[in-house]
């Protein structure tokens, strides 16, 4: 559909409009948070995220995609919960000293079933993306994933574009170094 | 690492988080979509119906105003108990001599009953009255 009428349609609050953008962009933003987050609270996530796009769609002047700004509105929705989590963790961290961690060690490096990167299964992956923080998943799937142009990443974290490629450069080394250390891509 | 194992890591990466909305999600922010859109509409309406229950009931007032007269005073209220005791009393005079009048219709009634019921007694100036034997062996 075209997107202008799209718009349009937001605009006046069409439900039909809703309906559009649920089954064009719910997939997309679902798996950002995914990436983002982890898989709890997709949902949640998705349902503020349209909720705010609805209350806020007279303010979307047009400037920036569509795609661009309900990416920030999900990333603005993000990271408001992981600084809610943060302080429901700063709360309950006393309680949590005692709870065993889950593991997370990588796999032996000798282990011929790993030479490959065909083998690397679905659980070591979890393991090793679980390494990296949630700003380095974020920019990876953006960029490598969605294959969305710096300028659209750096209007999504409102943060300068050279900021966006000196932090997604680091944010590959570390998977390359997470993957190293664990014996793999050597 | 090279570009091919990496890419083939962002494949693995993709796949784990793909996300595939379900319709129940679906159906659940469009309907808080729909509530929110009729907010404004609910809004409206109860602040009109509230404008007019409004308007109606000062009208109401302003027309049926309930007045409060000021206490009596003590000789006021003696006249006023006087002239009610009067009142009362001419009242009930009327009332008895009302009853009366009933009640001599009664009696004369009853006096013509009882003496129609023992004229039979008039009869004993002839001396033929019957013999009454009252036994009172036991």
């Amino acid at each position: 559909m075209d997107e202008q009428k799209l718009i349009k349609g937001l605009k006046q609050k069409k439900i039909w409009a809703y309906e559009v953008l649920y089954d064009d962009y719910a997939p997309k933003l679902g798996s950002l948070v995914k990436s983002y987050l982890g898989t709890d609270d997709v949902e949640d996530v998705l349902q503020e995220t349209f909720i705010k796009v609805f209350k806020n769609i007279k303010k979307f002047r047009g400037e920036a995609k569509l795609s661009t700004w309900l990416y920030r509105i999900t990333i603005n929705v993000c990271n408001d919960l992981i600084s809610k989590r943060k302080k429901r963790n700063y709360f309950l961290v006393d309680f949590q000293e005692d709870e065993e961690k889950p593991s997370l060690d990588p796999p032996a490096p000798n282990d011929v079933f790993r030479e490959v990167m065909d083998d690397l299964s679905f659980e070591e992956l979890t393991g090793l993306m679980e390494k990296l923080s949630s700003e380095d998943k974020l920019l990876i799937n953006l960029r490598d994933i969605e294959n969305f142009s710096y300028d659209e990443i750096a209007k999504m974290m409102d943060k300068p574009v050279g900021t966006i490629k000196s932090k997604l450069h680091y944010a590959r080394k570390r998977l390359k170094d997470l993957l190293t250390e664990a014996g793999y891509g050597k | 690492m090279e570009s091919k194992d990496y890419s083939k890591l962002l494949v693995h990466m993709k796949e784990r988080c793909c996300y595939n909305p379900s319709e129940k999600s679906k159906e659940r922010i469009l309907s808080k979509i729909k509530r929110r859109k009729r907010k404004p509409l609910l809004y409206s309406g109860v602040s009109i119906a509230t404008f007019f229950l409004l308007l109606f009931s000062v009208n109401f007032f302003t027309n049926n105003s309930i007045l409060v007269q000021p206490k009596m005073s003590m000789p006021n209220l003696m006249s006023s108990f006087n002239k009610g005791r009067n009142n009362l009393n001419s009242e009930l005079s009327l009332n008895l001599d009302k009853s009366d009048v009933e009640q001599a219709s009664f009696n004369s009634l009853f006096g013509d009953k009882i003496s129609s019921s023992f004229s039979f007694l008039n009869d004993d100036t002839n001396g033929n009255l019957p013999d009454i034997v009252v036994d009172s062996v036991y």
